[in-house]
């Protein structure tokens, strides 16, 4: 796309583009002046505790709230049977994804809790503490049914089914077949077969989920202030529930602390809390405590996965296959369903090959645990271990080192654009420059020396690789077409103020990944001011145009094209205005650095502050037939390719004591492809962020339950999270395939570290232990793992 | 948290006079990285909070006659500052210095952590393998006796309602002596001990192990010495195949649980390894000083 | 009730609370000082630090009235109405924090880190960063921000 009046945005005097500016909101978060919602008092504002189920799975026989009711300071105690009347239930499906069922889920339990921690009543009283005090005054009188938590045997004939209506405890399942998979197999010099097993993880975002809402009964106008990724979206959802329109209901998102896929759902006590402020009139308050982060926040990635791979000696791959089951909880997530992360792995498993033949079959099952959903990297993660972890056990099964049968069977750079086995469009990705770069980049064959010098002294370190794609930047094929109001498009609305300075209002959020930097750069690119003169304003439903918000890693891609599109219609109002005030024509002016310019030579006709003060306040001295328009609204949705792919490849460094199975992580390394890098120390540090996200998965977190579905460490002191002493270097290039299917050429990046971790990580353990015989296939890879893996324990020594 | 009274007595004789007044209505108030967090999650709350962080006897870490006196009251920040821990047992550096984060260890007490009296608490093991006595004021005077007899059971100590711990003796002829403390937890800063292992011994004539001890955490109800891997240490020479077998005996002698940080069978895998790197460490410590 | 008076950012402020009320909360709610945050309420995450006599501490776990007459630093008193404090002006140009919600145990932490050790290894920085838990970033830029605001306080780079 060339600019006809102008030049493309990349080639803008002053540009912006690909330079590491600071975020404009560094400076005030650095101060401790951020507002999250815990922040934010207001007056009257009273505040919701939740009374949470304690069982899995159990029925409410009776529920006595007299005492509480009495309790000091209590304004109000709502049980889900009272709730029902202020909020309908929802039910999470998506019509693309066939065969999906679910159950309705209300905001409060009525007569059935599904699992550990699903609010039951809600409290409501004029402090925090006097809504706990009266919370433990509610007596509830449970009748304990039998829980479903094994996911490998919930579709089994004796296993109770959770919803009776549904007829089976199956949420969707899905089969795929493509290639002669079988004869593929059959030709195969080797067939490797392995089992993955997949922890659940959760977000742990460090503000915990939270909301004020006020409703004003005057104006019959609900402001919602919550943490969350997708404020419209949000805003679309409460009016429904709550039976409002749209308009009556304004979203504010203002500092949200961390979100990872987490804030980005319908949580029932997030809506109860909405709900509530209607029905009381005043500001209500709930703030998830760390307990209620863990037990409520959305789980992902417990997985269980039966895969295999089969290789010529030559090193091509003829055929892959994998046998998926997981367990999401006992409803699918509202609006975007928990099947996406099961589908997503059925496309992505295999995806950065060539291969001929693919079978794959996924299993979502319901049980009795914290309902499962999107958490950062969907899907990639499980798919890139798998994958890659087959890829790896078949190099050496054959005896080929690993990276010449990825030379083999990665698709070739110049052979896009091109589909996926399972029908992924492809627009242009790099695996192969991207290999090449990361090898240079590691210095490659002395690291092998290195660990083989090592390994003759008893040190066992191993390198693993992983090659991955991204889904990134999603049209409305990811969910709008299956019947969620989810925007797949984003909107910028710009203008000039009075002084010169440019105000830019955007749909995507920020949650602390720069995007006020991202869209500020290309804003200020586009219509040619330094960029501290531009405001951009994120996160509030009654001031930015419709958008998406922050999910997929679509802000910069999608995002940053409305605001260099608005940006540009912007610059061009501008100079239709600057063109008649110095009667030249606007095709020889331009702006640069906030003055319009000559276009030819740079000098300097006109300050942007002369253009505002005249349109605005001197009307009068331009032409009756010329109106003035300083602002400028753009939309762009994706149409080119449903989703804009990324590549890239990770590797890790690591060092395992086969005395304790712990693992040392030394060194990480990614070349990634997000296309255009718009602000290089942003998203440096964003990939950075998401391979330490991924390697806590690999390595640490994990929530436990016991057989009767009770979360087990449900706190930050044993869901442990990786801190700054267990992480490696991680070094982290670029190889830049702008997208042609916008001007901007922006991919996504924020789930690419996430993506490929894991799958490096796991790979390097195995290539560690390979020469004691030990092979993992797990997540998270504990010492206790590792140790079992090499079968040193002494179960037969002692009794 | 529920309602509480606090206040904060600064002798001695006060905090015992308090006690009597509302044991067992009161519970001690050391640094509270472990009682606040117990507090945020009971309903059963006591009446009153006893503080005792200001009382000056619980404070101090000198040499006496008896040996090294170490207050209730010293934070794991201070231990790991003082000049003469460091240069006598680095061991009890090396613990402190395992104990939470900054913040807690900037807060929590040697004394709030032994009287807490968890399985995986980081203080007790060293002190154990330095035979550690402390001193307990009660309503009766003050009494002497051994971290051993101290610590009963999870969570429980012999210190009765009335009482409090005043101080942490090591006695003299162990100040010096070669120890070595390990810990294994799952992530460097705020992690739980899977395993705690600490080791000390004197080099004996003939490079020999002289009065070896070898003390566990998290692998018992209580911090445990490992008396028959001592037993066959006594008297032997200083080997690596000596130090592993030690770590083979006390396997013997643990009593792990299994619950969702570990297996019983994976804690005493690292019982083994830790007991024979615990003593390997202390012996690189006396050679290190020769 | 009872009366907690501090010193916080160099001026002193007093509230009458309940025993029970935490160094928090009573920052939070009583003195409108919201850049100490509740991540965890248990000691875990260090996004309540806080420095206490020149000492970083939980204020979760902290009661209120444990630091009475005491000095407390929180984040709205680091930088002065001059200047930043050279970690904040280094987490800014490096864009050590992404959400932010961390960042303000994480400058304090570092902050007592510099006072007592004015040109700590990385390793000393990590173990000093041991107690706040960032969720978005790999740690990397923190880590540097620390070495480049010890190298200006140290005089060795210019402060631009």
């Amino acid at each position: 796309m060339s600019d006809q009046k102008g030049l493309s945005i990349h080639d803008r005097p002053n540009s912006y583009i690909g330079r590491s500016v600071p975020r404009p909101n560094a400076k005030r978060l650095m101060q401790g002046r951020g507002t999250y919602v815990d922040d934010i008092k207001l007056k009257r504002m009273t505040h919701v505790v939740f009374v949470r189920s304690p069982h899995a799975h159990a029925e409410i026989v009776s529920i006595d709230k007299s005492a509480a009711e009495t309790s000091p300071g209590v304004v109000s105690v709502v049980t889900g049977a009272e709730m029902a009347e202020s909020c309908e239930p929802w039910v999470g499906v998506l019509t693309h994804l066939a065969g999906m069922k679910s159950a309705p889920q209300h905001c409060l339990a009525i007569d059935r809790a599904c699992w550990q921690g699903e609010p039951i009543v809600a409290v409501v009283a004029e402090t925090r503490a006097q809504a706990e005090d009266a919370a433990d005054l509610v007596a509830i009188d449970w009748k304990v049914l039998p829980a479903v938590t094994e996911m490998r045997t919930a579709l089994d004939p004796s296993t109770p089914v959770i919803h009776p209506d549904l007829g089976d405890n199956l949420c969707w399942q899905r089969e795929f077949e493509e290639g002669d998979v079988d004869g593929g197999f059959a030709k195969s010099d080797a067939v490797v077969e392995k089992t993955f097993t997949f922890g659940r993880h959760t977000g742990v975002t460090l503000e915990p989920r939270a909301i004020l809402a006020d409703y004003d009964p005057g104006e019959e106008f609900l402001t919602v202030y919550q943490s969350t990724q997708a404020p419209h979206m949000l805003q679309n959802i409460i009016a429904t529930q709550l039976g409002l329109e749209e308009h009556r209901v304004r979203v504010i998102c203002k500092d949200v602390g961390g979100s990872f896929g987490i804030k980005v759902h319908t949580y029932p006590d997030e809506i109860a809390t909405a709900a509530l402020s209607r029905r009381l009139n005043r500001p209500v308050k709930f703030i998830a405590d760390r307990l209620e982060s863990f037990q409520t926040d959305i789980h992902a990635r417990d997985h269980e996965i039966k895969a295999r791979i089969g290789i010529s000696n030559d090193g091509t791959i003829n055929a892959m296959e994998i046998d998926d089951v997981t367990g999401v909880g006992p409803y699918s997530m509202y609006p975007r369903t928990s099947g996406i992360e099961a589908n997503q792995i059925v496309n992505l498993v295999g995806s950065t090959y060539d291969i001929p033949a693919y079978r794959a079959k996924c299993r979502v099952v319901f049980q009795n645990k914290t309902m499962m959903c999107q958490y950062r990297a969907v899907g990639h993660p499980i798919a890139m271990v798998v994958a890659e972890g087959l890829v790896e056990l078949a190099a050496a099964e054959i005896g080929m080192d690993a990276l010449e049968v990825r030379r083999k069977n990665l698709a070739a750079d110049d052979s896009y654009p091109r589909k996926s086995i399972t029908g992924m469009s492809f627009e242009s990705l790099s695996h192969h420059a991207a290999l090449d770069r990361l090898l240079e980049m590691m210095d490659y064959d002395n690291l092998r020396a290195e660990q083989a010098a090592l390994r003759e002294k008893g040190i066992h370190r191993g390198i693993g690789f992983a090659t991955i794609i991204e889904v990134t930047n999603p049209s409305p094929a990811f969910y709008g077409v299956g019947g969620a109001r989810i925007a797949a498009q984003d909107g910028c609305t710009i203008r000039l103020d009075a002084k010169g300075n440019i105000h830019c209002a955007i749909g995507v959020t920020e949650q602390g990944q720069g995007t006020e930097s991202v869209i500020a750069q290309v804003a200020a690119t586009a219509v040619g001011v330094p960029m501290d003169r531009v405001r951009v304003l994120t996160g509030d439903t009654d001031v930015t145009p419709y958008g998406g918000g922050t999910w997929a890693s679509r802000a910069a891609g999608i995002g940053g094209e409305a605001a260099g599109l608005a940006g540009r219609a912007l610059r061009e109002n501008i100079l239709e205005v600057a063109g008649i005030m110095l009667q030249a024509e606007p095709e020889t002016l331009d702006i640069r650095n906030g003055q319009v310019v000559d276009m030819a030579d740079g000098t300097e006709r006109l300050g942007l502050d002369e253009i505002g003060r005249v349109v605005y306040y001197r009307g009068d001295t331009l032409p009756k037939d010329f109106q003035a328009e300083l602002v400028a609204t753009k939309h762009y949705v994706p149409k080119g390719y449903p989703f804009a792919f990324t590549n890239g490849i990770h590797a890790s460094y690591l060092e395992v004591d086969t005395n304790t199975g712990f693992v040392k992580l030394l060194k990480h390394w990614v070349v990634e492809d997000c296309g255009t890098v718009i602000n290089p120390m942003l998203v440096d540090e964003q990939v950075r962020g998401g391979v330490v996200q991924g390697l806590g998965g690999a390595f640490y977190e994990e929530c436990l339950y016991s057989p009767e579905g009770q979360l087990l460490n449900g706190n930050m002191a044993d869901y442990l999270v990786p801190m700054a002493g267990e992480m490696p270097d991680i070094i982290v290039d670029h190889i830049e395939n702008p997208s042609t299917d916008s001007e901007l050429g922006a991919k996504g990046a924020g789930e690419a570290g996430t993506a490929g971790s894991p799958a490096a990580a796991l790979n390097a353990v195995n290539d560690a232990l390979r020469p004691l015989g030990a092979t993992l296939s797990v997540n998270p890879m504990t010492p206790e793992q590792v140790l079992r893996a090499l079968g040193k324990f002494r179960l037969s020594k002692l009794r | 948290m529920r309602a509480f009274d606090y206040i904060a007595p600064d002798s001695t004789e006060s905090v015992v006079a308090a006690l009597a007044a509302h044991s067992p209505n009161a519970r001690l108030l050391g640094g509270g990285t472990d009682l606040i967090v117990d507090l945020k999650h009971t309903s059963n709350t006591p009446k009153v909070l006893v503080d005792v962080s200001q009382v000056e006897d619980f404070h101090g870490i000198e040499m006496t006659d008896r040996g090294l006196r170490i207050g209730s009251m010293v934070t794991h920040t201070e231990i790991m500052k003082s000049e003469i821990i460091q240069k006598e047992l680095p061991a009890m550096v090396d613990a402190a210095h395992t104990v939470g984060a900054v913040q807690t260890r900037n807060l929590g007490t040697l004394g709030g952590n032994l009287v807490t009296c968890v399985p995986s608490m980081d203080s007790g093991p060293t002190l154990l393998a330095l035979d550690a006595l402390v001193t307990i004021a009660g309503p009766k005077g003050s009494r002497q006796i051994t971290l051993e007899e101290f610590f009963v059971g999870p969570r429980k100590t012999c210190l009765e309602p009335d009482e409090v711990l005043v101080d942490i003796i090591i006695p003299k002829e162990n100040v010096g002596k070669p120890t070595h403390f390990l810990k294994f937890g799952l992530r460097k800063g705020q992690a739980l001990a899977l395993v705690n292992a600490a080791a000390s011994f004197h080099v004996g004539d003939g490079n020999i192990f002289s009065a070896p001890r070898i003390a566990l955490g998290a692998v018992a109800p209580v911090v445990m010495r490992a008396t028959k891997a001592e037993d066959f240490l006594a008297g032997k020479e200083i080997t690596e195949a000596n130090m592993a077998e030690a770590g083979e005996i006390a396997v013997t002698e643990i009593k792990p649980i299994t619950d969702f940080r570990a297996s019983k069978e994976y804690r005493r895998e690292l019982v083994a390894v830790f007991t024979r790197r615990c003593l390997a460490g202390a012996y690189a410590l006396h050679q290190s000083r020769a | 009730m009872t009366d907690v008076t501090l010193t916080v950012n160099g001026k002193e402020r007093s509230a009458s609370v309940p025993p029970e009320t935490t160094l928090l909360e009573m920052l939070r709610s009583k003195l409108n000082l919201t850049g100490a945050k509740l991540g965890c309420d248990v000691g875990d995450c260090g996004a309540c630090t806080v420095l206490v006599a020149g000492k970083s501490v939980n204020a979760c776990l902290m009661l209120a009235v444990q630091a009475n007459g005491r000095d407390v630093l929180t984040i709205e008193g680091l930088a002065t109405a001059e200047a930043f404090h050279p970690l904040q002006k280094t987490f800014e140009e490096l864009a050590s924090l992404q959400c932010g919600f961390c960042g303000p145990g994480i400058i304090l932490s570092a902050k007592t880190l510099l006072d007592e050790n004015p040109d700590p290894t990385v390793q000393e920085i990590k173990d000093a960063l041991a107690g706040n838990l960032c969720r978005c970033t790999g740690y990397t830029k923190i880590l540097e921000g620390v070495v480049d605001a010890a190298r200006i306080m140290n005089g060795k780079q210019d402060a631009a």
